[in-house]
């Protein structure tokens, strides 16, 4: 066969006989199969009772660990990938990429299937997660040298083994941990633990630097080390005090013009789409403060900020009502199952986290579904105690 | 209520629609429950349906969610990386074998639907939707929430892609 046999004309033509694929189920099989499933009952299927949670960074993380440690492993999948997306040629000899046997059989791909369909996508962490657990909050510095927000769930057994009780403070837990992270793994620059001593007192975290040291030596580093602090600190403490060992403060104006820096009467900002080489995060742009949560909210409709995009779905606009919950009205009515679900839950999680660094609940009005994904819109959406979650294997020694 | 609008939509889209689902996923069985999640999608939200698209293309956005949540998924199994999956930019391939009748196919049809495997997503969709469903450009924009300027670029992207990879194959195979 020669090259000019694939002229435009003729594949297109080729294109358009492709063959008429049937589905063989008569009506009958496929209304019942709906029936048993309870989809024509006219009060909503229950689907956020028992949720798998399968937060995207766990995923993420788990890939670069993998990658890392068992880098064949990784190749092998594509291997099998490739041998997969060739098989059109030869139906009959083609087999299922072994790791993929399970999850692929005649009858397992169905099971799969639907139980995937439930999985939680949510990727902020909510306090009914925190039942048998504690968020342990930190900044992890990114691509662009910015702070992003990551929350890691660690288990009251292993909060009773390095702490000898089962609320330590968000203090206890860096000391603790933020050597133990593996910063690199989980595709970010090495940072933690800081130089110095973080301590704390009363609702203050006093960082001590060493005398020799600061981190003003560049304007960049500057900003790193207050967007740590704050993704760090800033929700368990309402003050920071930086200062040398003497006890000379040091004043970062990045964290702030005043000294302590006050982290509850700082200014907040709006979270945006962080796509970063390891996966995409929910970071605020500390680029633009705001004292209200009403501008904040709106400032998320602006398009792209460097790194930045914005988390509104194209072609969707709101109206903010301040208050004590904060009301978010869709102009025209929202169809979360008719729009890409995970581009749509990162607008509701930026919205909700974006919300709660105001202390603020928010109730959405004009959505179609009353539950989807694990959120009731009947009702204020719960605040997240933490943004992008990450497994505790990010600890090394956990 | 709910039965009555299944059976209407069942008459008038079902196979449209299951179609649609089996030459992106190339697998009966999955077709077949992406279908049903279609249903269950479409009967959840039927009440709030506002008429600002045609029914078709509300029905054609919903299965392609629910298709491209799919491959989602998939790729999560395949390489546990979930977030940096990007349907327009990656492969929507299905790693499992082509349904039945894919075997009884002439050798340049089993070629071009291999090839079109290969394609981009956003490609391959476009090429689905356009050439096997026969939606029109407006339509194919409507439901992908692009300007037609952009179905048709990518239209004209997807049959450049899709010679260049027949021909390369003809020249290795020779």
């Amino acid at each position: 066969m020669k090259d000019e046999k694939w002229s435009e004309q003729q594949l297109e033509e080729l294109l358009s006989q492709a063959p008429k694929m049937q589905d063989r189920r008569s009506k009958e099989d496929v209304f019942t199969r709906l029936k048993e499933a309870g989809a024509f009952e006219e009060a909503p299927v229950q689907r956020a009772a028992g949720k798998k949670r399968k937060p995207f960074m766990l995923l993420s993380l788990s890939a670069a660990l993998t990658f890392l440690t068992f880098g064949g492993i990784y190749y092998f999948s594509q291997d099998g990938h490739e041998d997969a997306s060739m098989s059109m040629n030869d139906m009959e000899s083609a087999d299922q990429p072994e790791s993929e046997s399970e999850s692929f059989d005649a009858t397992g791909i169905s099971e799969a299937s639907i139980q995937g369909m439930t999985e939680d996508m949510r990727t902020s962490v909510y306090e009914e997660q925190l039942e048998e657990g504690a968020a342990f909050r930190i900044g992890l510095v990114g691509d662009d040298e910015e702070s992003v927000p990551v929350t890691i769930i660690v288990p009251k057994e292993k909060l009773l083994e390095d702490f000898g009780i089962d609320t330590p403070t968000q203090v206890d837990m860096y000391n603790k941990y933020a050597a133990e992270i593996d910063e690199e793994a989980a595709g970010f620059s090495e940072f933690h633990p800081v130089k110095g001593k973080i301590e704390e007192q009363g609702s203050a975290v006093v960082h001590t630097l060493p005398d020799d040291y600061d981190y003003e030596e560049s304007a960049a580093t500057d900003v790193v080390y207050a967007g740590v602090m704050k993704d760090t600190f800033g929700r368990s403490y309402e003050k920071a005090v930086v200062q040398h060992e003497e006890g000379e403060t040091v004043v970062y104006e990045e964290m702030s013009a005043d000294e302590p820096t006050d982290f509850a009467d700082s200014p907040r900002y709006s979270y945006f789409l962080d796509e970063q080489e390891s996966g995409v995060f929910l970071s605020p742009d500390l680029g633009s403060a705001f004292r209200t949560v009403g501008e904040a909210l709106e400032y998320m409709k602006v398009g792209d900020r460097g790194s930045y995009k914005t988390a509104v779905l194209p072609g969707v606009d709101y109206t903010v009502t301040d208050g004590e919950v904060v009301k978010v009205r869709f102009t025209a009515p929202l169809d979360l199952e008719a729009v890409d679900s995970q581009k749509a839950m990162y607008m509701i999680e930026a919205m909700l986290l974006t919300a709660s660094d105001f202390g603020k609940q928010i109730l959405f009005e004009n959505i179609v579904q009353t539950e989807w994904q694990g959120f009731r819109f009947v009702e204020p959406l719960p605040k997240p105690v933490g943004a992008n979650e990450m497994p505790l294997e990010i600890i090394r020694n956990n | 209520m709910r039965e009555s609008i299944f059976h209407r939509l069942y008459d008038e889209y079902h196979q449209d629609i299951f179609q649609f689902l089996i030459y992106l996923v190339k697998n009966r069985t999955v077709a077949e429950d992406l279908s049903h999640e279609v249903y269950v999608r479409v009967l959840k939200a039927y009440d709030h349906f506002q008429g600002r698209s045609t029914e078709k293309t509300w029905l054609f956005s919903i299965a392609k969610n629910v298709a491209i949540d799919h491959f989602r998924r998939a790729k999560v199994r395949e390489r546990h990386a979930f977030n940096a999956f990007d349907w327009e930019e990656e492969q929507l391939v299905s790693p499992t074998r082509s349904p039945e009748q894919f075997a009884e196919l002439n050798e340049d049809m089993k070629r071009l639907l291999a090839a079109l495997e290969s394609c981009k997503g956003d490609q391959k969709m476009v090429i689905v939707m356009r050439y096997f469903q026969e939606l029109s450009i407006a339509e194919t924009a409507e439901i992908l929430g692009w300007t037609e300027g952009k179905v048709k670029t990518t239209q004209h992207r997807a049959i450049k892609a899709l010679r260049k990879k027949l021909s390369e194959k003809e020249a290795n195979s020779l």
